[in-house]
């Protein structure tokens, strides 16, 4: 059994426990272990600093033999490279933002609702500000996800600061920087 | 590994579950469980969780 963590490129060191496998430009990290859900992705952030390019897989993708590996990677080789180079020599840096206050007991619905619409504006004036400093955003609700250059990251996280000193109604939470899940698609 | 924590301002063990889980390339299938053409369940071959015990151990190592 081989459970797949990620491809890379420019992969300069391994640990032990990995294999890889060339599939075009691509390598496959496998390893033969059953890992759980928080190994699988301390696994890919650890290769996150030792290649150039690093495209996780979603936990769960095993396969029983090479030529089973070989087959599911074959049909979407064009589709997994084009993600490879797009995510290529970045990280994914995540951001929060969150109300400080909830609305208070005592307001009536149309405060509630004018407190909810004001809290959306200013978040997403933090989201375009920040989606117009990286290479590509994703957004679901209070939560996004930014591509950001490896090198980029302290300017990135700087401008976070910023933006949270200057928004004293918003948290804003800031993670990473992770490996590019959210720039990884299902093929 | 020293830059990462410095960014971060609370890295928690939920965000990097939720992505592992969540997120990320997958190259097999999925299961749709349906009846009469219309989906009614969507199931992931890669629904495989570890109990929420096994990951304190993780995160207590």
């Amino acid at each position: 059994m081989m459970h797949l963590y990620a491809f890379a490129r420019g992969l300069r060191e391994l640990e032990a426990e990995l294999e890889t496998r060339r599939f075009g430009s691509l390598l496959a990290v496998v390893g033969a272990d059953e890992p759980d859900p928080l190994q699988h992705g301390l696994v890919v952030e650890g290769l996150l600093d030792r290649a150039d390019a690093v495209l996780p897989v979603r936990f769960g993708e095993r396969f029983v033999t090479e030529d089973e590996l070989a087959g599911a990677i074959a049909s979407r080789l064009e589709a997994l490279e084009a993600q490879l180079d797009h995510v290529a020599g970045c990280v994914e840096v995540g951001v929060r933002i969150v109300p400080r206050e909830e609305p208070a007991d005592g307001d009536d619905g149309a405060a509630y609702m004018r407190a909810r619409l004001r809290e959306q504006l200013a978040a997403d004036e933090v989201h375009r500000a920040l989606a117009a400093k990286a290479r590509d955003s994703v957004r679901t609700n209070r939560d996004a996800g930014y591509l950001v250059a490896r090198a980029d990251v302290d300017g990135f996280s700087q401008a976070v600061q910023r933006l949270l000193e200057s928004r004293p109604s918003l948290d804003v939470l800031c993670t990473g920087p992770w490996a590019p899940y959210s720039f990884a698609a299902a093929t | 590994m020293v830059e990462r924590r410095s960014l971060a301002e609370q890295v928690t063990l939920l965000d990097l579950v939720d992505r592992v889980l969540n997120k990320g390339v997958v190259v097999t299938g999925d299961v749709t469980l349906s009846v009469a053409d219309v989906d009614l369940v969507y199931v992931g071959l890669r629904l495989l969780l570890a109990s929420a015990a096994t990951l304190e151990r993780e995160a207590a190592r």
